[in-house]
């Protein structure tokens, strides 16, 4: 059942890549874009130039934000303990989001360098997290409607205050900070994923050593305290991670909400809810479904592109609905 | 040996643990009894290292438990809650194996430990059913297994501790009988020393070999089981007690009601 489910989905996801690459205004033949690893040169420069440059950059940002987006979700619902939590509903994306926007127009050019943005969202993102865990707890306890209201309230928090930012900004600013809030891997190119990726994968790795200890704390934390983990400890390492990788997600990518709330809950419908499988499991169908929904945005419209957060949004939305009646 | 002296704890402004001295001995079974909101759930919070006293202290082999790092301190005590709730959809093995997760004994040796300690709590035929499809009883069953498994995997030398809080309330009687002769089976052959949470005196009665009984956070009673009198009974619950003694010398005691 496992083994099977992790070869189609590597399956999945290699046939996702191999469309994302060749499809798009400018369509490559499949068999050069298979040739392409081997012999770069039989290529004509146009192709390589849009596959090297634009389709590649654009692929791998796509894979690592799905991912990163999807392990987050698995890892905040652990530490929620509620099926409900996800980086876009309980304000971390908003928070990330602030945080970039107030970068971008308070940081001015000279400090927007490669890491600002970044770490911007990554702050963001904490000061959410943390203020939904804190104002979500009732006697010592994640309550899920304080936590859901607490979210709630910090996103549209966060939403007025990228309101603000947006109002004072100038033209070339607000230009940027609408790609944010919309959601899209348009802006990818080796420079924007210099910074972002080796933090998201310091963050993916990280939440995978803590599937276990994810297991453990899904019995509550008293129960897990009474199994030898400490709690407190196990909030604290796995808040941080998914802060820094959601913060790095959103400073490249923008808000693309609902892959961390859908993906993980369809892994745990079909393989269980143990975090060792669902983890990885999950990381490979958020990068399928991201890149995918990517492939797909800028297809529907070509040779203009939908954002594809906003496309997620549009399909997950339901899907979230459809949870929420069950 | 867990030793607690003069335990004192606030929650929220009411002291619901009041100047309390314990002792749970290696080969023991002590009943925590009690009336609704006496205390005694928070005094098995206290005896686990899971709430600070005020005042006072607890002692594993002569160390205060504020001293004990979780995790050593979970090779030598577990505990079963009076329900837990679960978040996800895990398998009853899976929960049971979570027992000993964080300090997995050799692999060879997990099937075994998993099937032993499912056996004692007699939920075998589940193994592979989903927590949220079973009964409120085959959950806390489920738990109890998990707490055997735990204390399975990591036994050492040293006598270990089993708490649990009311682990019969959602249990049929002859699952109440079942659960409460495996922790004395336990106790038996590993030498360990077990402390519950009761409301049913005459299951107190039958597998308890000492009593705590608490009386608005304070102790009314300490001693052996068969030391417990009808009078400090209806003193703490406000009802008439007949205290009977059985022809195998067993003390029961019926309550008479209102």
């Amino acid at each position: 059942m496992i083994r099977p489910a992790f070869v189609l989905l590597a399956l999945a996801l290699a046939a996702t890549a191999l469309a994302a690459l060749a499809l798009g205004s400018a369509a490559i033949p499949l068999a050069s874009v298979a040739q392409w690893p081997f012999s770069p040169e039989t290529l004509s420069p146009r192709d390589r130039l849009i596959l090297e440059n634009i389709r590649l950059p654009r692929l791998v940002l796509g894979l690592a934000v799905g991912a990163m987006l999807a392990a987050a979700g698995a890892a905040l619902q652990g530490i929620f303990r509620n099926p409900l939590a996800d980086p876009g509903l309980i304000g971390v994306s908003g928070g990330a989001a602030l945080g970039a926007a107030a970068m971008i127009v308070l940081g001015g050019d000279h400090l927007v360098g490669p890491l600002a943005l970044p770490l911007a969202a990554f702050a963001g993102a904490v000061t959410a997290t943390l203020a939904v865990y804190g104002l979500g707890r009732r006697h010592g306890m994640v309550s899920p409607p304080s936590m859901l209201l607490a979210g709630i309230a910090i996103n549209a928090l966060a939403g007025a205050g990228i309101g603000v930012f947006s109002y004072v900004g100038d033209d070339v600013q607000l230009r940027q900070l609408t790609f944010w809030t919309m959601g899209s891997l348009g802006a990818a190119g080796w420079n924007t994923l210099a910074p972002s990726l080796p933090l998201m994968l310091i963050a993916m790795t990280g939440l995978a050593l803590l599937a276990t200890r994810l297991d453990v704390f899904s019995l509550g934390e008293r129960e897990a305290f009474h199994l030898g983990l400490d709690p407190r400890m196990m909030v604290r390492l796995t808040v941080g991670l998914t802060c820094l990788g959601v913060g790095a997600a959103v400073a490249a990518a923008g808000p693309v909400g609902f892959i961390g709330l859908v993906v993980p809950h369809l892994i745990r419908l079909s393989l269980g809810a143990g975090h060792a499988v669902l983890l990885p499991a999950a990381m490979l169908a958020g990068a399928i479904l991201l890149v995918g929904a990517d492939t797909a945005a800028r297809l529907v419209a070509a040779p203009a592109e939908l954002p594809v957060g906003l496309l997620c949004s549009l399909v997950g939305a339901p899907f979230f609905l459809w949870l929420l009646r069950r | 040996m867990i030793d607690a002296r003069a335990l004192t704890l606030t929650l929220g402004g009411t002291v619901v643990v009041d100047a309390v001295d314990a002792r749970l001995s290696p080969g023991r079974i002590t009943a925590i009894l009690g009336p609704n909101g006496a205390g005694k759930s928070s005094l098995l919070g206290l005896l686990a290292g899971e709430f600070r006293p005020q005042s006072g202290t607890v002692s594993l082999d002569g160390v205060c438990l504020s001293r004990w790092n979780a995790r050593d301190l979970a090779c030598r005590r577990a505990v079963v809650p009076q329900s837990a709730q679960l978040a996800f959809p895990f398998t009853v093995e899976e929960v049971v194996r979570m027992g000993f997760a964080l300090r997995p004994p050799p692999p060879d040796r997990r099937a075994a430990i998993v099937a032993r300690a499912m056996e004692a709590a007699d939920i075998g035929h589940l193994a592979q059913r989903s927590m949220p499809t079973l009964s409120g009883g085959e959950r806390q069953r489920t738990h109890f297994a998990r707490a055997l498994a735990q204390l399975a995997a990591n036994a050492g030398p040293r006598p270990a501790c089993l708490l649990l809080d009311e682990p019969t309330a959602s249990l049929d009687p002859a699952h109440q009988h079942g659960l409460l002769a495996a922790v004395r089976a336990w106790v038996r052959d590993k030498g360990g020393m077990a402390a519950i949470v009761l409301h049913d005196l005459a299951l107190a009665a039958h597998y308890a070999d000492d009593m705590l009984l608490l009386d608005r956070g304070r102790v009314a009673a300490l001693g052996a089981m068969q030391s417990l009198d009808a009078q400090v009974l209806e003193q703490v619950y406000g009802i008439g007690f007949d205290r009977l003694t059985d022809e195998c010398g067993r003390v029961r005691f019926l309550a008479r009601g209102l």
